[in-house]
């Protein structure tokens, strides 16, 4: 008799642990803490080095992972505690309330279409709104609405409740308390993943001062189809196409003044980035800063030299001091040194694109496992068992031990599955 | 699938030249006793030479206080923040890259190492915390001592133990000295005159000034050969002079007499002090002239005479800016005065002790106390003796570096210019 397992956190790296547990017969619970899981992934456009488009491959694993008999969805949900030894960890997870009865809720979206309370949107990074009631993206799994209480006008101003007028199968419930559950499972795998590092503590590029700077995430955002522009690349300070547009990479990365790693996929996601760019604006001159363009998986490197021949990308080795915006146009102006050539230059685009460094979404309030130094969990062995933790019968998967891109987190997934499995079997 | 069409675009060596002129062709062509050619490419070979690689650059220029200067990931970010790196005058990443690779020749002929004057911005703003101003100030001291005649500043610079053995063996040179030709002081009022003739100061200052001079200049010619500006052969010989004339008063005057660019620089009471320092020095340089050639001793004390005004002034401004160089290096509250070399606390020090003595010798000539004038008197000699002998082979030096650093750099620029404008004619 096998005992479950727990899958903390429901990115790609957690779902592809979970289906490949259950797949196996294992009874598999994944805990995530926003209301679909999905995760990064999600979020971005196309992937690389192929240029699928993301949703594509995502969603099936999602919807694979919902249906599975064996795997047990705990969304908006989040791990409390966790007690016990491997064979026999004690979980507790709180079940936050989503006002919604799930069994009810049919996705049919009456209520967001209702609901007259709009606030930012966290998928869009606040580059569009959503509404107080809602999913937090189309493809959502499970496609149930969440009632956000801390916009809410009911429970800011006990006023409105229309979405509960509205809903055809009376799923709301405003009465819903947090719940706790406990799970007992043999072994954790901790798939948590990572949050970008804050580009204002680089206050020479002006993030956050200047409209025109964006995060490769929020470009992310700007190219995909779902985004807040429906995949319109435009600036934000007059809604236009840009007609240049300057990534810079190493974004709070190997600055040893905030995080001394490598983020190991910023420089082939903005090799992709660009090639995204010149496909939706033809004429848009598009050009990289690097230091060490580190395109080191499979077909990355093919990849990068499509980008410099067939797209006329153009890749400028050297560290941007300082990005000033030109006060009419809202242009940018980078003062760089072409290290190439050894001059000092000042270039002028109209979008730039930081291509910012990651650190791990915070662990330490509900697992206890020893982080290194810089901030990344630790690992048993890093070469030759690089999914143990220094807990016995707990594992990670993806960014959570050190930056990595999607296939390399899929690949620690169904590691960390294999090794969870050996443990839920038993001996 | 995409990946069908995959482009053969060139792959760009990593870190290419360090500038254009030491291009990218980087091959070993093998040991030359104990030194590695650069062999340059093909085509302008013939005009070129070829550059001496010296392994032990990197690690001298650590020891000389560029501790992080294997940090470096040549980013550019350094030369692109400087408030006084400019086009076609890039510093410090080029210079720093020329130090690892041990590119010594081109390291000690760049005039841009002269033009930092170590605000710090480009180590506040390195990501690898490398530290390049450091690095600047390290390879400024690793130039005064190769462009000393003798390589005599590599006593002073090889360490703190040498440094202090060779500044108390001058010291006590000059205390024997002041011993052997001192004559009987009269207590009853102070006269400068009874505890060393003016004759013997005269002698010994024109002796001494002489030996300085000389160094100076040789050490001046030394610079001038690896800093050598090259014009245009096509150039007329008149407009080469006119551009060297005027580039050297433009450097004189922007450079040296207001030091223009060190304005530049965020923190501006450095540059107040400096300039207090540098007018301070020339005021007492003029007075001290004026007293030499009336004749020291034959001054009186009332009316007080102009040249001995302007001393006091002068002296005032240049203790005060000495004793604000001192305090910022005791407190080390600024990122360039965190690590100071023992010649930095020689220079310093001696600067200090030779304003406060001169001072106090004023002022207790005037109060009339004899002992106390007599033994200022003596201790502003030996000092002074310090300073002067030491200057060519310390950090006094870069008053003369700098300027033709400075004019050099100008020069090279005009002629670059005329020669592009030839060019398209």
């Amino acid at each position: 008799m096998t005992k479950p397992v727990l899958v903390i956190g429901g990115g790609i790296a957690g779902i592809q642990t979970a289906v490949d547990l259950a797949e196996q017969g294992i009874k598999t619970y994944i805990v995530e803490k926003t209301p679909s899981i999905g995760g990064r992934m999600a979020q971005l456009d196309k992937t690389f080095p192929t240029l699928d488009c993301a949703s594509c491959i995502l969603t099936p694993k999602m919807v694979s992972a919902a249906k599975n008999k064996n795997i047990e969805l705990l969304t908006y949900s989040e791990v409390q505690e966790v007690t016990g030894s491997p064979g026999n960890f004690n979980v507790k997870v709180l079940k936050k309330p989503r006002y919604v009865r799930i069994e009810k809720c049919l996705g049919c979206g009456e209520c967001i279409t209702k609901c007259p309370m709009s606030v930012p949107d966290e998928f869009n990074l606040g580059m569009s709104k959503r509404k107080a009631i809602y999913w937090p993206f189309p493809q959502a799994v499970p496609l149930v609405s969440t009632i956000d209480s801390e916009h809410c006008l009911y429970f800011t101003k006990n006023v409105c409740r229309v979405c509960e007028r509205f809903c055809p199968t009376e799923a709301i419930d405003f009465k819903q308390e947090p719940q706790t559950v406990e799970l007992n499972v043999a072994s954790i795998v901790v798939a948590t993943g990572y949050q970008l590092l804050d580009p204002t503590q680089l206050p020479n590029y002006g993030y956050g001062k200047h409209a025109n700077v964006r995060t490769s995430l929020e470009f992310e955002r700007l190219v995909s189809a779902t985004g807040p522009t429906h995949g319109e690349i435009v600036r934000m300070s007059d809604k236009k196409h840009p007609e240049s547009i300057a990534f810079i990479q190493c974004v709070c990365s190997r600055d040893v003044r905030i995080n001394p790693n490598c983020s190991a996929f910023c420089c082939t996601a903005s090799v992709k980035q660009s090639i995204l760019a010149r496909e939706h604006i033809p004429d848009v001159k598009c050009t990289v800063f690097y230091m060490d363009l580190r395109a080191f998986g499979k077909g990355y490197q093919e990849f990068y030299d499509r980008a410099r021949g067939e797209f006329g990308v153009e890749f400028v080795r050297g560290r941007p001091a300082k990005i000033e915006e030109v006060p009419g146009t809202k242009n940018l102006v980078i003062t760089y040194e072409d290290t190439h050539s050894g001059r000092l230059t000042k270039k002028e685009v109209e979008m730039v694109v930081l291509a910012v460094g990651v650190k791990i979404n915070p662990i330490e309030g509900f697992i206890d496992l020893p982080l290194e130094d810089d901030g990344y969990v630790r690992l048993d062995k890093p070469l030759l068992d690089p999914v143990s933790t220094k807990r016995d019968g707990i594992f990670i998967a993806g960014v959570v031990a050190g930056a990595k891109d999607i296939p390399d987190s899929v690949t620690q997934g169904s590691a960390a599955a294999m090794k969870a499995s050996i443990i839920a079997a038993g001996e | 699938m995409l990946l069908h069409s995959v482009g053969t675009s060139p792959i760009y060596a990593l870190y290419g030249p360090v500038t254009p002129g030491l291009d990218s062709g980087l091959t070993r062509s093998g040991p030359v006793s104990q030194t590695v050619l650069l062999e340059k490419p093909t085509g302008r070979a013939e005009t070129e030479p070829l550059t001496k690689v010296n392994p032990h650059l990197a690690p001298k220029l650590q020891k000389l206080g560029a501790t992080r200067l294997y940090r470096c990931y040549n980013c550019g970010t350094c030369t692109a923040i400087c408030p006084l790196s400019k086009e076609k005058v890039e510093f410090p990443r080029n210079l720093i890259r020329y130090a690892l690779l041990g590119a010594e020749d081109k390291l000690l002929s760049a005039p841009a190492l002269w033009l930092c004057y170590y605000c710090g911005e480009c180590s506040d703003d390195c990501p690898k915390d490398a530290d390049p101003g450091s690095f600047m100030m390290a390879a400024r001291r690793y130039a005064i001592e190769k462009y000393s005649w003798g390589r005599i500043a590599s006593i002073f610079y090889s360490g703190p133990t040498a440094s202090g053995l060779g500044l108390i063996a001058l010291t006590l040179i000059a205390i024997l000295g002041l011993w052997f030709v001192k004559g009987t002081p009269t207590f009853s009022s102070p006269n400068l005159q009874t505890l060393v003739s003016f004759e013997v100061i005269h002698d010994v200052g024109l002796s001494l000034g002489a030996i300085v001079g000389l160094s100076v200049l040789a050490n001046l010619v030394i610079m001038a050969k690896l800093v050598r500006v090259k014009p245009d052969r096509k150039l007329l010989l008149t407009s080469r002079l006119r551009t060297l004339l005027s580039t050297l008063i433009g450097s004189v005057v922007n450079q040296s007499l207001v030091q223009i660019d060190f304005l530049k620089c965020t923190n501006k009471n450095r540059y107040y002090a400096h300039l207090a320092l540098f007018w301070g020095f020339i005021g007492l340089a003029i007075a001290t002239g004026i007293d030499y050639i009336i004749g020291l001793g034959k001054i009186p004390l009332y009316p007080i005479p102009p040249q001995r005004v302007l001393g006091i002034v002068s002296g005032v401004a240049f203790t005060l800016a000495a004793t604000y160089y001192l305090l910022k290096r005791l407190r080390k509250d600024e990122r360039h005065v965190r690590l100071s070399h023992s010649t930095d606390w020689v220079f310093v020090a001696l600067l200090f002790l030779a304003g406060i003595t001169g001072l106090l010798l004023t002022l207790f000539l005037y109060l009339d106390f004899a002992l106390g004038a007599y033994s200022m008197y003596a201790v502003h000699l030996v000092i002074v003796f310090d300073l002067v002998v030491l200057a060519p082979f310390t950090k006094f030096a870069h008053a003369v570096y700098r300027p033709l650093a400075t004019w050099m750099n100008a020069a090279a620029m005009r002629f670059s210019a005329q020669a592009r404008l030839e060019a398209n004619r």
